[in-house]
């Protein structure tokens, strides 16, 4: 289906307007541009407002304010009422229209006070053999059911779209609102349905069954109790799946936040060890500075007095030369020897001979005291003496390790400032809570991933049980030939179940595969560098992986004009696989892209537009000469949103 | 897919697994458009038994 | 032989720049006896000795060991006669002259210098007296 046609009466800016797509010879696209303000994302959410009756782009502010316009509401008097109405033409494939009419009825209230919505009702013309039909929300099917039909609710969001959801699309939803979406589009949802509501009818035959029949009570029991197990698992196991699949995107979200960000736990344990190592260095630096010291003073002492020493030294070898150092000699006994001019040592008087030689030897020689005290200075000078030669060596050692503990610290001082110098401007405790988010975010996905193993496993077993019991049961009520209905009856359901189970899955694989198939040809056959990427692959849980060229995701690098193609292109797959063929309405689609993939991003719609309807949404910041050059030769219509000097209505020229 | 009916893809697979019994490949098409119709409640248990008495019967004359 | 006297003396005046030199990082844990040295060294190196004002006792003789003996007596042996050896009052009192010079030039060296550099210059002056003496040597 294209859309025709817009009238919108009253709804918000839009006083009275229509708007017309005639279908074109060649190129289906269309460009609406605005300033900010003058309705453009109305003009999408007016569409949402007739077809679904809510507002898929208006904020949380606007959502509680009435949808009248605001000067046809000064117009009316207290207690008149105004309609809001918006009527939307959809041509079909057979040039067939359906119209889609909502209207919203506004009584006046007194003063400055907001209208009062009084009524909201809705009708579909639709073609039929009479010419057409109108069908209201009371009819059954209800009016409601031809926007099914049409545009699913469930997915519009691959229909109305805007060029920030184009830009995070797979970044912000999740690869099970995707599934859900697909098997709303592929009705799976619907065999699903009739699965359960058959399900639910053999339940109540079993326990007919039960009740009639002796002894199979037990087993209708059981077999109730494991397949009611069995549902159980089955939804645990899709609970896991969804805490997976919610771990990996915020991960992936904590991730592009990290992107360029210190990881500060290793710089600050590595600043930690660093600091220890400085500590010992500090040590080792004091402990040779103290050595220093020692060093100083010892060998102070000894250069001070060398002067000393050396002449006391050499007076020493003199006196010993001029013999006035005797070997060893006690002077008071050489006095009484002289006194008493007799001998103790060798027992004879003295002559007068001897008694000369003991007079010069108490004369002559150093008094006793003196040659005790050279006795005991003299090897301990000569050994400062000699200690002097390891002075330069001492210093020079103490002094080229007391340097190598400085260069060391100036080495850690500078690491230290490097490390400080990464982390100043982070918000370290962010981002070290993002660290500590994302590791428990891993764990919750690796326990998640555990257990789904294990509920898979006994799911399993389950299946096995529930084979087991049901052919138990099947031999029990055959043995009972007289309940022969009841088994028939519950036979016939089984096969209708199986049935749609088979169905099911068949379409469940073809469908991820064609929508993997129709992603990939269309990515590369919009994309402009199609060398930079080998792959697009769909998982069962429909996360979409784009790989590169050596089979890496390629997620985290591609960038934002090519993240846009690869939204479009599953979009035109979901399309292409779903069979509804609408429109494809984008507000912004150049918001998040800029530079040379701008033009582009206008060529890909461009050439979709040869098969499929588009209406793009500009700014006139975004509709820039780059991209009107382009666009104004490719477009079968053009139009501009003007506002009133009183910014009361809006209205749409072409240009 | 056309305007409102059960998807080509649908049918195809439930004539292709219903491997020749046409009771029960005509019972699912027929609750399959019936739930189609149906978007709200419903009274469906009474609708399911019918069609399955229906079916069935002509299953057994076969 | 004249008696040993019990301790040696210093000016009463000067045992605060005493202790400002204790608290130099060379003389950290140094006693009075080894600041009393030191400063008798210097005063010789420098040949500055003056007598002593107001005498305080610092130093126990009885805490010399044979190595400070060996110095107080070389620098009394170069500068008097060997009897001088013999009388050991003499060679204290000669030994307290130097040191009370000494303590006043360490402690002038002090004060002037930067915060830390007392060290430093030390270490100069000692590399020049040694490179003298590894030079007459040669």
């Amino acid at each position: 289906m294209r859309i025709q046609q817009i009238s919108l009466k009253n709804y918000r800016q839009f006083r009275d307007q229509t708007i017309s797509f005639d279908r074109p010879a060649k190129k289906d696209l269309w460009a609406i541009v605005g300033l900010m303000g003058t309705g453009k994302t109305n003009l999408l959410n007016a569409i949402g407002w007739c077809l679904y009756g809510d507002e898929p782009l208006s904020s949380e502010k606007s959502k509680g304010l009435p949808l009248l316009n605001l000067a046809a509401h000064e117009e009316g008097e207290v207690g008149h009422r105004q309609s809001v109405e918006v009527e939307v033409v959809g041509e079909t494939d057979t040039g067939e229209n359906v119209t889609f009419v909502r209207r919203a009825s506004y009584r006046k209230g007194k003063g400055k006070s907001l209208p009062l919505l009084e009524g909201v009702d809705f009708e579909v013309e639709i073609p039929s053999s009479k010419g057409s039909r109108l069908v209201s929300e009371s009819d059954d099917p209800p009016a409601s059911a031809f926007v099914e039909r049409f545009v699913p609710k469930a997915i519009r969001d691959h229909f109305f779209l805007t060029g920030e959801r184009l830009d995070r699309y797979f970044r912000d939803t999740l690869g099970q609102s995707i599934k859900h979406e697909v098997f709303v589009i592929s009705q799976i949802d619907l065999l699903e349905k009739v699965h359960g509501r058959i399900d639910k009818i053999i339940s109540e035959f079993r326990r007919e069954a039960g009740q009639k029949i002796p002894g199979i009570e037990n087993t209708t029991e059981a077999l109730a109790n494991c397949k009611k197990d069995f549902q159980e698992k089955d939804k645990q196991i899709e609970n896991c799946k969804g805490q997976i699949a919610k771990a990996d995107l915020r991960i992936k979200q904590i991730q592009e936040e990290l992107t360029g960000s210190p990881d500060i736990e290793k710089l600050e344990n590595k600043r930690n060890e660093l600091l220890q190592r400085q500590n010992i260095k500090e040590q080792g630096r004091n402990d040779k500075l103290k050595e220093k010291g020692e060093l100083l003073f010892d060998y102070g002492k000894i250069l001070l007095s060398q002067k000393a020493t050396q002449r006391s030294l050499q007076a020493i070898d003199q006196m010993r030369k001029d013999r006035k150092i005797p070997p060893t000699h006690d002077s008071d006994l050489l006095k009484r020897v002289r006194r008493e001019k007799f001998c103790h040592l060798c027992g004879r008087p003295l002559d007068e001979k001897s008694t000369q030689r003991v007079k010069n030897l108490i004369d002559d020689v150093l008094p006793g005291g003196a040659s005790k005290a050279i006795d005991r200075m003299e090897p301990r000078l000569r050994q400062l003496t000699e200690k002097l030669n390891s002075f330069g060596s001492s210093m020079k050692r103490v002094t080229r390790e007391i340097k190598g503990y400085e260069d060391d610290l100036a080495e850690i001082d500078k690491e230290v400032a490097g490390i400080d110098s990464k982390l100043s401007g982070y918000n370290r405790d962010k981002i070290r809570r993002l660290h500590g988010e994302r590791i428990s975010l891993e764990d919750t996905r690796q326990h998640n991933t555990r257990l789904q193993g294990r509920l898979e496993l006994n799911k399993e077993q389950l299946a096995s049980q529930i084979k087991t019991l049901e052919e138990q049961e099947r031999k029990q009520m055959i043995r009972e030939g007289r309940h022969r209905k009841l088994r028939e009856r519950m036979d016939f359901c089984n096969t209708a179940m199986n049935v749609l189970k088979e169905t099911r899955e068949d379409i469940m694989s073809d469908i991820r595969k064609k929508i993997a198939d129709e992603t990939k040809r269309r990515f590369f056959g919009l994309h402009w560098k199609k060398s930079s990427y080998s792959n697009i692959t769909i998982d069962e849980d429909y996360r979409v992986d784009l790989l590169d060229r050596s089979g890496l995701p390629a997620f985290g690098t591609i960038s934002q004009g090519e993240m846009e193609i690869l939204t479009l292109a599953f979009t035109l797959a979901l399309h292409e696989v779903s069979g509804f063929d609408s429109p494809i309405i984008v507000d912004r689609p150049l918001a998040m892209v800029s530079g040379p993939p701008r033009r582009k991003i206008v060529n890909v719609f461009s050439k979709i537009s040869e098969k499929k309807q588009i209406i793009l949404l500009f700014t006139p910041d975004d509709y820039s000469s780059d991209i009107s050059e382009i666009l104004n030769s490719q477009t079968s219509g053009r139009l501009r949103l003007v506002m009133s000097p009183d910014e009361r209505e809006t209205t749409a020229e072409g240009f | 897919m056309s305007d409102g009916e059960i998807s080509d893809r649908i049918l195809t697979g439930i004539k292709t697994h219903s491997k020749g019994k046409d009771p029960v490949e005509k019972f699912l098409k027929e609750l399959l458009f019936e739930e189609i119709k149906h978007t709200g409640k419903w009274h469906w248990k009474e609708t399911y038994e019918r069609l399955m008495g229906k079916h069935l019967k002509k299953d057994k004359n076969k | 032989m004249a008696k040993l006297r019990d301790r040696l003396f210093i000016d009463k005046d000067d045992k605060a720049s005493y202790e400002h030199l204790k608290e130099e990082s060379m003389f950290a844990d140094k006693d009075n006896k080894d600041v009393f040295i030191m400063a008798m060294v210097y005063g010789y190196s420098r040949k500055e000795s003056t007598a002593i004002d107001r005498k305080h006792g610092y130093v126990r003789t009885s805490y010399l060991n044979d190595e400070d003996w060996a110095l107080l007596r070389a620098i009394a042996l170069a500068e008097e006669s060997a009897e001088v050896l013999a009388d050991s009052e003499k060679v204290c009192q000669l030994c307290e002259q130097y040191a009370n010079a000494g303590i006043k030039l360490l402690y002038g060296k002090i004060i002037k210098g930067s915060f830390g550099s007392f060290e430093k210059e030390f270490e100069k002056e000692l590399s020049k007296i040694h490179a003298r003496v590894v030079g007459d040597k040669s």
